[in-house]
């Protein structure tokens, strides 16, 4: 029998802005964010707990989606269009607004715009996956892993979270996901360099405007 | 190296116990990666490990055509046995 009494948890709400670009962002716990569905019973297994997470996840993501976009953008909810697994959501109707949604091991991080297109990335601490040459050497070009190797072991792991939160949420503004390879998002030196001193969830949004890849750390 | 289904069934479950997502004993085989947290970064991570392991390079898009470690397991047997 698996124990699912939730941890004791101080409810932080989530914070919300929007960048100079105007893109609306809404990051937070989404296990703290209150939803009606209930808990999985106490004598629910490891699967079943797992399942009712990942859709906890979902419908919390999906309702700061339609909050920011109502709210925020002032536009009338459309509804999600149904999409394929692993593709990024998309909104019905053709009002030109986009959004995306990501998740660390906690932290909820939602984007929406009237115009262009949006991708967010979140990775929550410790970072531990950057600590593995497998990931490096897949999602890094030569000179950003060359750029890493000098870095101390946690000040690495913070700089290549960074990275990743930069290369996925470019790769989740275009749709492609990884079925682009990584390695081609490259991140400049003083990118890299300013995750130095950081702390918390590293998270990113980047607003594609035609040409423009306009990236922020708000 | 023993490049059969079941043995890279095996390994594949210990990298995903390794990976720290879940524990030893609470999944199957035919339990959805999605669902033991493999996420970008894993996929992405798995990949590497492949390659390192079997000398195989994937694209992490292989998880979502093989979305268990047993569908995943024989899917890398066939691509090491076409490239044998």
């Amino acid at each position: 029998m698996t124990r699912v009494d939730a941890p004791p948890r101080t409810p932080a709400p989530p914070v919300e802005g929007v960048t100079d670009t105007g893109v609306h962002w809404r990051r937070g716990d989404w296990r703290a964010a209150e939803d009606p569905a209930p808990p999985p019973v106490a004598a629910a297994g490891p699967h079943e707990v797992r399942v009712a997470e990942l859709h906890r996840r979902r419908r919390v993501g999906r309702r700061w989606v339609r909050e920011l976009v109502t709210a925020r953008l002032g536009v009338e909810w459309p509804g999600f269009a149904t999409v394929a697994t692993h593709r990024k959501p998309v909104l019905l109707g053709g009002g030109g607004i986009d959004v995306s949604i990501s998740h660390g091991a906690g932290t909820l991080l939602v984007g929406v715009a009237a115009e262009g297109l949006v991708g967010v990335d979140v990775e929550d601490e410790p970072f531990a996956a950057f600590g593995r040459r497998s990931l490096v050497r897949r999602m890094c070009a030569d000179d950003e892993r060359a750029f890493a190797a000098t870095l101390p072991d946690a000040v690495r792991r913070r700089t290549l979270a960074r990275a990743w939160t930069i290369k996925e949420a470019v790769l989740k503004a275009h749709g492609t996901g990884l079925a682009r390879d990584p390695r081609e998002v490259r991140v400049g030196a003083d990118e890299l360099a300013a995750a130095e001193g950081g702390q918390g969830p590293e998270w990113t949004v980047v607003h594609v405007l035609g040409e423009a890849v306009v990236v922020r750390h708000p | 190296m023993n490049t059969d289904a079941s043995t890279i069934e095996a390994w594949l479950e210990g990298r995903v116990v390794a990976y720290g997502k879940v524990d030893i004993g609470s999944f199957t085989p035919e339990t959805p990666l999605a669902e033991l947290g493999l996420d970008s970064v894993y996929a992405l991570t798995l990949c590497g490990d492949i390659e390192d392991r079997f000398d195989l390079e994937v694209d992490p898009t292989i998880v979502w055509d093989h979305p268990t470690i047993r569908s995943l397991a024989h899917g890398i047997a066939g691509r090491l046995a076409a490239a044998a």
